[in-house]
């Protein structure tokens, strides 16, 4: 049996981040991208809120959501804004290891706290030259004794990592790389100022350099060595996620979009009574749906505890890739509107490339589904 | 604070072609805005919280303010004000120097201050009264937010200015409370006057 619909729960929570999106999120966004500043008060409203921490389970304080509301938050929060809709998803991406691979004790020590005050964490595992190749780190992580090991190395492009409290650090021990918790007041921690890059500006994107950075042995997630099955495992349940936003991107481009072609006349018709527009128009809203189904499905599948390697990289390509053509079709459908920056759709245009290169890029999601298809998957 | 902002943004948009600030309040009950700077005829649709200002026209061949009364009347008064309070102000900075003697020069500076703000405050009843006019002549008597904040501030205004040559008909030049407030009403005045010049600013030049 196959039901598309969302439960009552869900829809009540979809209207309820909706308003949030339009009444909070929208009227901040173009500043938040003219000035580049981490959407602190944004942040604390979607915190009272509940809609930030979405996973956390209940047993340790948070609303002990599943992916599917999750991905639901994601879309309607960058709808709005997706570079606040990063700056406030940072923290699920920084949690999935915790949650993959974390102790009740480790749990307790690093997600409670974030459910009893605003609180920000970091997925520091991109490196100058390891990206999409992990396998590549530099970052080492010594054993200095039995309870104490010694980290040194640059990570780059870290999402939120300005404003961390803790950092999940991939760093390369003895037995190969391994994942650890590291807290962000730890000595030896140098944070970079923010990259200025083409979108998402409100997102705060750094380099975090550990320099003799000492980090308790109890910090590691399950055992050492698993660092590299733990930061993959993650992003089976962090790919709906930036899925999710990238369908909230590509749903506002066709909102926008078609909020002006039913009102622009030219040639005296309404220009959304031209096929040349329209049938773009209907392409976005047919990419949109289909992304749409393919991230809640790859989300279900994380629920229910299935694999959804194959899946989750699938919506996460897939809504990426026509997120992109989504916001370029929709610039052209409003003209000169689309490329004003007065205007909040060129912005979306800007937004939208970054889907398709972090948290794996769209050829290294196709890797991924072609060798799902090469095990019979 | 922040908060209050946030909200108060939800409610703005900007004119695509002059980039005046406008607000959903000066939009009228068809979702449509004419914008005061360009004339352009604004549709206002709101996609997903954010605000779409679509162009359907433009308002040109506007009547436009005769002799230019209001532009003129309105550098009168706001070059004035800010003399009259630098004549006070040299007034005592001789009385100052005299040991707090209330000399003849600090009496004459004074004076012109005095003088001073009285037609300052004579141009402002006048750049009130062509502002209404050119309001209703150039911008229909629409109510644009911004120029509702003009006149209410210049209300403001008003009261301040006529306070301060009450406190100066009652008061002796010199060190006493009446006579410093009738300074502090000055200052005040000013503080007003500069930011309706400042709205006013963007009502002719956009943003």
């Amino acid at each position: 049996m196959i039901d598309f619909s969302l439960t009552k729960e869900q829809q009540e929570l979809q209207l309820r981040v909706r308003q949030f999106a339009k009444d909070v999120v929208a009227p901040g966004a173009a500043e938040h991208d003219r000035t580049g500043e981490f959407p602190y008060e944004i942040a604390k409203q979607a915190w009272k809120e509940g809609f930030l921490n979405s996973h956390i389970p209940a047993e340790f304080g948070g609303p002990g959501r599943g992916s599917i509301e999750t991905c639901i938050i994601a879309e309607e929060i960058s709808a709005a804004c997706s570079g606040i809709g990063i700056a406030l998803d940072a923290n699920s991406l920084a949690q999935g290891p915790l949650l993959v691979a974390g102790s009740d004790e480790q749990k307790r020590q690093f997600l409670q706290p974030m459910t009893e005050k605003p609180m920000f964490a970091s997925y520091a595992v991109t490196e100058p030259d390891a990206g999409s190749d992990v396998s590549r780190l530099s970052t080492t992580a010594t054993k200095i004794n039995d309870n104490t090991f010694v980290i040194n190395g640059l990570k780059w492009w870290i999402t939120g990592g300005g404003v961390a409290n803790w950092y999940f650090v991939l760093a390369r021990t003895e037995n190969g790389p391994t994942g650890f918790i590291v807290d962000a007041d730890s000595p030896g921690i140098v944070r970079g100022p923010k990259e200025e890059n083409l979108g998402q500006h409100a997102s705060n994107t750094v380099r975090v350099a550990f320099e003799d950075v000492h980090v308790p042995a109890e910090n590691i997630l399950w055992k050492e060595g698993d660092g590299f099955k733990i930061a993959m495992k993650t992003f089976d349940y962090s790919r709906p996620l930036v899925a999710a936003a990238a369908v909230g991107v590509a749903r506002a481009a066709l909102e926008h979009a078609t909020t002006y072609a039913k009102r622009r006349k030219c040639f005296n018709k309404k220009i959304i009574k031209y096929q040349g527009v329209s049938f773009k128009l209907a392409d976005i809203a047919m990419h949109v749906e289909t992304a749409r189904l393919l991230t809640w499905k790859s989300a279900w599948l994380y629920d229910q505890g299935l694999p959804n390697t194959k899946e989750s990289a699938m919506a996460k390509a897939y809504a990426a890739d026509y997120c992109m053509k989504a916001t370029i079709d929709a610039v052209q459908v409003m003209g000169g509107y689309g490329y004003s920056m007065e205007v909040p759709m060129e912005k979306l245009m800007r937004d939208a490339k970054i889907f398709q290169i972090y948290e794996g890029t769209s050829e290294i999601q196709r890797t991924i589904i072609v060798a799902s298809l090469m095990r019979g998957r | 604070m922040r908060k209050r902002k946030l909200q108060a943004r939800k409610n703005r948009f900007v004119c695509p072609i002059c980039h005046l600030e406008l607000h959903m309040h000066d939009v009228d009950e068809n979702g449509l805005v004419v914008c005061p700077v360009c004339g352009a005829v604004l549709e206002v649709a709101d996609s997903n919280g954010h605000k779409i200002p679509i162009v359907h026209n433009v308002e040109i061949k506007r009547p436009q303010p005769m002799f230019r009364l209001h532009t003129i009347a309105t550098h009168f008064s706001i070059g004035l004000l800010p003399l009259a309070f630098l004549a006070h102000l040299i007034a005592f900075l001789f009385c100052a120097y005299a040991s707090c003697e209330w000399t003849l020069k600090a009496a004459e500076f004074e004076w012109i201050g005095y003088w001073l703000l009285l037609i300052s405050f004579a141009g402002g009843l006048a750049t009130f009264f062509t502002g209404l006019i050119d309001w209703k002549r150039k911008y229909r008597g629409r109510t644009y937010t911004i120029i509702t904040k003009k006149i209410r501030l210049s209300f403001v205004l008003f009261i301040m200015l006529t306070l301060a040559v009450g406190l100066r008909t009652i008061a002796e030049p010199g060190l006493s409370f009446t006579y410093g407030f009738y300074i502090i009403a000055q200052v005040i005045s000013l503080g007003i006057i500069s930011v309706i010049g400042h709205y006013g600013g963007f009502l002719v030049h956009g943003k």
